[in-house]
């Protein structure tokens, strides 16, 4: 009930970032015919592919043109490849939820860990090197950490693949690429947030039940701090889906990202509206599983939920 | 890029060469791996605008015509071909009991509605305007396709030769749609197996081919990669046996391999900067002492690292060489470029242009555009840089002069076929000629040259045009891009088209 | 989370939270530069900043200079970070990039932390259509990935730095929302807060004075990850060709440029790759260390794990000999001559000096004394749950129902303290895990050491339940604490306390958070339960109306030492002590009183490490003017007409 109250709540979201893409998109410089037709062509010859394309239509046209693209697939298709963008998305979305699911869920089983050793012994040599690890983890940028990688574990070691998507071994290297950021982000919310946890009466309540030490920490103390950290996870999430373009690059993985990326410099606009209203979709999605899981979490907000 | 092409075969390696004949007649065999840096969104003749999609055309159908390694339209489907003597009908026979992979007959119908298709304005080709002239095209029987000029054309040859004319079948494409564009049924030596979006795709042999160009390969597999590093990877690692487009810091590592060299092949894409003549720019000593300022030789060896050479004519080599007219390179002499700026009238600092460069659409495209920066201040011009995306460069390139707030733009031509690339750039008030070029006598010589059939009247037509452009200096010549590819020692005959096309042709595997 | 290991100071901790934020900016400037951390991070920061500002002075070449003949050369003595693809010099290159480059970080989060933050709290505070209509719209911008909204910014307002910094702002703005959101939502449900927004103070008074302090080191934390981020967002957009305009260096597009060279020419993209770090980490340093100061909760230092905890716990010195000295096994509690010092930058600090303490089983001792006197610390002494991090005990001894409690091993740690000792706080709210239900967290008590099968379990449960009197427990034990008032949370602190049966219970001021009538029952239960059971109860407290009615003994602390004590009947009718005289003065007589009743005590409390010398009650001490013995030396416990008391002029009271 809760779920589908959300899911009916978010429409109008999801409404509101139709309208934005398909007005972005509109204001992004670059005319899809003209990119077709290349640079030598004549303006005849750009005006008759407009016309084809449908772009010379007016816009509340197009739009309507867009939203009927939702239910009846034939109605949007790829300014290259004449495919309905249902169909080209779908082929691709698999690849990109395998990269950042893998690379989110890696990065917060190694963040969350890190975050506690760093939690439990603060100023600590594990403490010192996680930090370092952390900071030199947000600091690279994914495209630099990428393809040193693949020098490394490609080209000299040998281990992986460098680039490609055929095989399982093809996804290593990407989602551990990938899992740096939010491992580095979670390590570090987790540690804050656990030590302000640390100093709450209820451990010490806990300690003095005769509980071990590592109890206390996972049982009482994790639970509560990881409350601010999902809210983040979903965030971050969403930045993963949005580093996918970045990361398909390097690795040659054919995702999403990458199909935005191409749509977007060869001005593709139905490909480009629909990857994003995808995205905007999942966002939601990964909203309502924060929500749900702060909630599993916190209990204190399930009661105000339902108040609302 | 444009894929009007001339078929300028290039050696891939000099003992292939040499042993490609003895292998003609061998079973296919090996399976090619070739990793790509653009994504062919589709195979589909009247759309696909790639090299990659070229190659694959070129494997997986057939046109009436080829191009041969000579430069020399050769005849493929086509047996014979007539011009009616008020030069308005075209006709050509073609070979009979040829099939498409999927047993559809392919015959004069057949021929005559693939190119109706391209030209019909619902197919919505971004081909349509180029193909324009051919009128309607009619079978005639089994054999015999007529086309019916909408204007005389006397380069009627090229554009057949070209991958855009390949023949398609329409009935497997209505029958498909947009699929089609991924799995394309032709005639061709290969087909293609599978096609997996974004990731690659593969070629296999046609069992049912019957033509002079039989599969050498039992597959060809294609991976895409975009990023340069990535895909050079590959290469390193064994992954694959050709990598394109090798950025320049990559070929000394590549040629450190033990088994794999990098091949420099021509090009044709010749990139200059195109000025808007109005302005300062309206003054021919402005444009020559701008042509003067630039260190050509230190642009295609320190920036593009070789993979470049000074422009000495307007197109660029392999566009209908009979016709190609070069001249002595342009002196890099920054004294005469000043004292031009001082005879047009301007002082150290006075004269003010801008430039516009994309990044990322040409090799190191926004690093030239800095180095022009610097050479245009070295002569005493406060030149300002601006650099693009590419959806921005399109724009501001594609506009009318009138409307242009810039100075120049730099802008690559794939510079296939003499009346193609003059016609479009320099003929008054035609689309692409962005400059605001205009010149009466060019006007008149254009027209003639395209209704002109005789190769010698072409020749002195098109030499007068070119000798006109190259001395009114419309554009800041630069350089004609050089192929780089790493190809693996085992692969033999492989061949490269100035256009960027791969030719499988003649390949084998060691 | 520095890389040097840093005590920080404790003993300031029971100030109001406020107070740490710094008076002056000299103040702040010496708080940064206490911590390690903060002088790297600061030091790196003004290198920085500097370099901004000096650099492209400081460049020794001209940073656009193109020389062909010279292009990508590896470092040497005359360009020490060689040159680029144009022969540029990549050490001035980098020094004039600077500018442009922290100019990016830096603003790029202003505009997301000055735009987000008012936008968070907003939402926060109004709840309703405003809440609804920001979370909205940032579920709109969050839709978008953040690369591509970032690009369509830049691209339809062109590339140039300022809209980069617009762009990559606008990117982290929901971040900071959403953040500010729901770290002021969880502050404003903090009892003191609903209380002062019930109470009708105004808004902007309470958001300014008890939210911002403390969502501070929450939004701290996330600048600084977001100055990084903010920094590589900008070269992703060099990246895909909507960066700062190339001629003009900046370090995240140079880094960019330079990818295809990272393997032929590696220095290319590793000098502006480490400047960029490197700022990173400087700005996370000092963000760190800034969060040190302006968050309180940081200051708490986490527990040693278990281990290590075992080293720390040596015996104290001097144990041996008093342990001999006394019959300690008839006690519940026996406590001889324990100092507790805090571990502070200086030093230690003492806070208990020298206290002795005896609970015979079923009896009540009480521990009164202002603020600071060193009784809360006392009593997690004998609870065994003092952090050995914060905390020191450097001598003296320790036995719970005859049991060794100190150096003890992790193992025998638990086992003691689940067999001997029970604790009720203060703040009951605060004492009960918010996220765990009531049956879980006492399942957990019952269960501790011992395997009972859940049915079991549950009949103890409820069984404790009853003990203290709430009504239908078999519903409440799924119920969250959030789900009780604040006198049924007391009581399931007790219970849980209970459940193992303690020797000891240990109770740090139990109803001071309560209203009367609660108050009452509490202590009722309290008196009903330990009559039962048997077991001693330590209670420390400052209202000596309740000492009357429910201790058998009392102690009175001044200073981190009894001042006097014995049994109630003798030492609060006949106090001897010019201390306990003063407290039992400034008492309301009636059963009402709570919370304020030391006030009218002249003089201040004494700082703990600035003592003054001889007698610490001296300063504030009528009877002591001008006596020379006062000032001469700390006057020990005597027994004087049935109690024990520490002034040499005792006698003069029983007079």
């Amino acid at each position: 009930m809760f779920v589908l109250k959300r899911l009916g709540s978010a429409l109008p979201t999801l409404f509101a970032v139709s309208l934005l893409v398909f007005l972005f998109v509109d204001l992004i410089p670059g005319d899809p015919a003209q990119i077709l037709a290349g640079p030598t062509a004549s303006n005849e010859e750009i005006e008759s592919i407009r016309k084809f394309l449908g772009l010379n239509e007016p816009l509340l046209t197009r739009y309507g043109q867009f939203l009927r693209g939702i239910w009846d697939p034939s109605a949007a298709t790829s300014f290259r490849t004449h495919r309905p963008v249902v169909v080209e998305l779908s082929e691709r979305l698999p690849n990109t939820l395998i990269v950042s699911i893998g690379g989110l869920a890696l990065g917060l089983v190694v963040g969350t860990i890190a975050g506690i050793v760093c939690a439990m012994r603060p100023g600590g040599l594990a403490d010192a090197a996680i930090t370092v690890l952390t900071l030199a983890g947000i600091s690279m940028p994914i495209y630099w950490l990428g393809l040193l990688c693949i020098w490394l574990f490609a080209v000299n070691l040998g281990w992986l693949p460098a680039a490609g998507a055929s095989t399982p071994a093809h996804f290593v290297l990407p989602i551990l690429v990938i899992a740096t950021r939010p491992a580095a982000m979670f390590s570090r919310l987790v540690a804050t947030s656990l030590l302000e946890t640390m100093g709450k009466d209820y451990l010490d309540t806990a300690r003095a039940k005769g509980l071990s030490e590592t109890r206390v920490v996972l049982f009482h103390a994790l639970r509560n701090s990881l409350i601010a950290a999902v809210s983040v996870a979903g965030v971050q999430f969403g930045g993963m889906l949005g580093g996918s373009v970045v990361t398909e690059t390097v690795f040659g993985i054919p995702g999403v990202g990458r199909l935005l990326v191409d749509a977007v410099s060869r001005a593709d606009y139905p490909v480009i509206q629909y990857a994003i209203l995808m995205f905007a979709f999942f966002f939601v999605v990964i909203n309502l599983v924060t929500d749900l899981l702060t909630q599993w979490l916190d209990p204190r907000t399930r009661d105000q939920e339902r108040a609302i | 890029m444009r894929n009007l092409r001339r078929s300028c075969y290039v050696a891939a390696l000099s003992v292939g060469v040499s042993i490609m004949a003895l292998q003609v007649q061998a079973q296919p065999a090996g399976t090619l791996r070739i990793a790509v840096g653009a994504d062919p969104a589709t195979f589909d003749p009247a759309f696909n605008d790639l090299p990659v999609g070229n190659a694959v055309d070129l494997a997986v159908m057939e046109g009436l015509f080829r191009l041969d390694p000579q430069n020399n339209v050769q005849k493929n489907l086509a047996t014979d071909y007539a011009f009616s003597p008020d030069g308005k009908v075209f006709t050509v026979k073609i070979r009979t009991g040829r099939k498409f992979s999927n047993g559809d007959p392919l015959n004069a119908e057949a021929v005559a509605a693939s190119f109706n298709r391209m030209l019909d304005e619902k197919t919505g080709s971004i081909y349509r305007g180029l193909y324009a002239s051919l009128g309607t095209i009619k079978a005639v029987g089994e054999d015999t396709v007529e086309f019916h000029l909408a204007e005389p054309n006397g380069h009627i040859l090229m554009l057949l030769s070209n991958t855009a004319a390949s023949i398609v079948n329409v009935k497997a494409l209505q029958a498909m749609g947009a699929e089609y564009g991924r799995k394309p049924v032709g005639s061709g030596p290969y087909m293609v197996e599978k096609f997996i979006g974004g990731e690659g795709f593969r070629l296999v042999p046609n069992p049912s081919y019957s033509g002079d160009y039989p599969a050498t390969l039992k597959a060809i597999d294609f991976t895409v990669v975009p990023e340069d590093g990535s895909r050079m990877a590959l290469l390193e690692t064994g992954s694959v046996d050709v990598v394109e487009r090798v950025p320049p810091e990559s070929m000394p590592a590549i040629n450190a391999l033990k088994d794999a060299k990098v091949i420099n092949p021509p090009s044709m894409f010749s990139i200059n900067m195109e000025m808007v003549l109005r302005g300062p720019l309206a003054d021919p000593r402005v444009r020559k002492a701008l042509n003067l300022a630039i260190d050509r030789e230190g642009i295609t060896k320190g920036i593009l690292g070789g993979l470049g050479t000074p422009s000495v004519g307007m197109v660029g080599p392999g566009t209908q060489d009979e016709l190609r007219k070069t001249f002595p390179p342009i002196a890099f002499d920054p004294e005469g470029a000043k004292k031009l700026l001082a005879e047009a009238g301007y002082k150290p600092g006075q004269l003010t242009l801008s430039f516009t460069c994309p990044t990322g659409r040409y090799i190191k495209d926004s690093q030239v555009c800095q180095a022009l920066a610097g050479s245009f201040e070295d002569i005493g011009i406060k030149a300002t840089p601006i650099v693009v995306d590419r959806g921005t460069w399109t724009k501001v390139v594609g506009m009318e002069p009138a409307q242009r707030t810039d100075n120049m733009g730099i802008v690559g031509r794939a510079t296939a076929g003499m009346d193609y690339t003059l016609y479009r750039l320099f003929f008054t008030g035609v689309g692409a000629n962005r400059t605001g070029y205009t010149n009466p006598r060019v006007d008149a010589l254009l027209k003639e040259g395209r209704a002109a059939t005789d190769p010698a009247k072409q020749k002195e037509i098109y030499g007068e045009i070119q000798n006109i452009v190259w001395s009114d200096q419309p554009f800041l010549f630069l350089w004609y891009q050089t192929q780089a590819l790493g190809v693996a020692n085992r692969v033999q005959g492989l061949a490269i088209q100035p256009n960027e096309t791969l030719v499988f042709d003649k390949v084998t595997l060691k | 989370m520095s890389i040097m290991p840093n005590v920080l100071s404790a003993p300031e901790r029971a100030a109001p939270v406020d107070a740490f934020a710094p008076q002056s900016r000299w103040l702040l400037l010496r708080r940064i530069l206490s911590q390690p951390k903060g002088v790297v991070g600061l030091t790196l920061v003004t290198l920085y900043l500097l370099l901004a500002i000096f650099g492209p002075m400081l460049a020794p070449q001209d940073a656009f200079r193109q020389n062909f003949a010279q292009t990508l050369r590896p470092p040497s003595a005359a360009h020490w970070f060689g040159t680029d693809q144009l022969g540029r010099d990549v050490f001035s290159r980098v020094l004039v990039g600077a500018r442009a480059t922290l100019g990016i970080g830096v603003g790029g989060v202003a505009v997301a932390f000055l735009v987000g933050v008012p936008l968070g709290v907003l939402a926060a505070w109004r709840r309703g259509w405003i809440e609804a209509a920001v979370m909205r719209a940032i579920d709109v911008m969050l839709s978008f990935p953040d690369i591509v909204f970032a690009l369509a910014v830049v691209a339809i307002l062109g590339a140039n730095m300022q809209n980069v910094i617009i762009a990559v702002g606008i990117v982290a703005i929901p971040v900071f929302a959403r953040t500010a959101r729901a770290v002021t939502l969880s502050i404003l449900a903090e009892p003191y807060i609903e209380g002062s927004i019930a109470l009708g103070a105004n808004p902007v008074r309470v958001i300014l004075r008890h939210v911002l302090p403390n969502i501070s080191g929450t939004l701290l934390t996330l600048s600084t990850l977001l100055f990084a981020s903010t920094l590589l967002s900008a070269s992703g957009l060099g990246f895909l060709g909507l960066g700062t305009q190339p001629p003009f260096p900046e370090w995240g597009t140079m880094l960019g440029e330079s990818r295809s060279y990272i393997r032929s020419h590696p220095y290319l993209a590793t000098f502006p790759g480490l400047f960029l770090a490197v700022s990173a980490l400087a700005f996370n340093l000092l963000g760190d260390a800034l969060r040190t100061i302006y968050d309180p909760t940081s200051r708490r230092v986490a527990r040693r794990p278990p281990i290590l905890s075992l080293l720390r716990r040596r015996p104290p010195p001097g144990e041996a000999q008093q342990q001999s000295a006394e019959k300690a096994t008839d006690l519940a509690v026996s406590v001889r001559g324990l100092r507790i010092a805090y571990r502070t930058g200086e030093g230690l600090l003492e806070v208990v000096r020298g206290v002795d303490l005896a609970i015979r089983p079923g009896r009540t001792l009480a521990v009164v004394g202002e603020s600071g006197s060193g009784k809360s610390t006392l009593l997690r002494a004998v609870g065994t749950l003092v952090n050995p991090q914060e905390v020191a005990i450097t001598a003296g001894a320790i036995r719970i129902g005859g049991e060794q409690a100190l150096g003890l091993g992790p193992a025998a740690l638990r086992d003691l303290r689940r067999r001997k000792v029970g604790i009720v706080f203060q703040d009951a709210a605060s004492a009960l895990n918010p996220v765990l239900t009531i049956g879980n967290q006492l399942a957990e008590a019952v269960t501790a050491g011992s395997r009972l099968d859940s049915e079991t379990v549950r009949q103890r449960c409820i069984a404790l339940l009853r003990d203290v009197n709430i009504a239908d427990p078999e519903r409440r034990l799924d119920m969250y604490p959030h789900q009780f008032s604040g006198g049924m949370k007391q009581r399931i602190v007790i219970a849980i306390a209970l459940a193992q049966n303690p020797e000891v219970l240990l109770a740090d001021e139990p109803t001071s958070a309560l209203d009367v009538t609660i108050q009452q029952q509490i202590l009722v239960l309290l008196t009903e339960i330990q009559k039962k059971r048997g077991m001693a109860i330590l209670l420390v407290t400052h209202d000596l109306n309740l000492v009357a009615r429910f201790a058998d003994d009392v102690a009175v602390m001044y200073a981190g030492r009894l001042v006097e004590s014995g049994d109630v009947a003798s030492v609060l009718e006949r106090p001897l002590h010019p201390y306990t005289q003063a407290l039992r003065a400034s008492a309301p007589g009636g059963s009402e009183g709570r919370g304020r009743h030391l006030r009218t005590i002249a003089g201040e409390p004494p700082l703990i490490g600035r003592l003054p010398s001889g007698c610490s009650f001296r300063p504030r001490c009528q009877r002591s003017a001008n006596r020379a013995e006062c000032a001469s030396s700390e006057p020990g416990l005597r027994a004087v007409a049935g109690r024990d008391v520490a002034c040499v002029f005792a006698e003069e009271a029983t007079r």
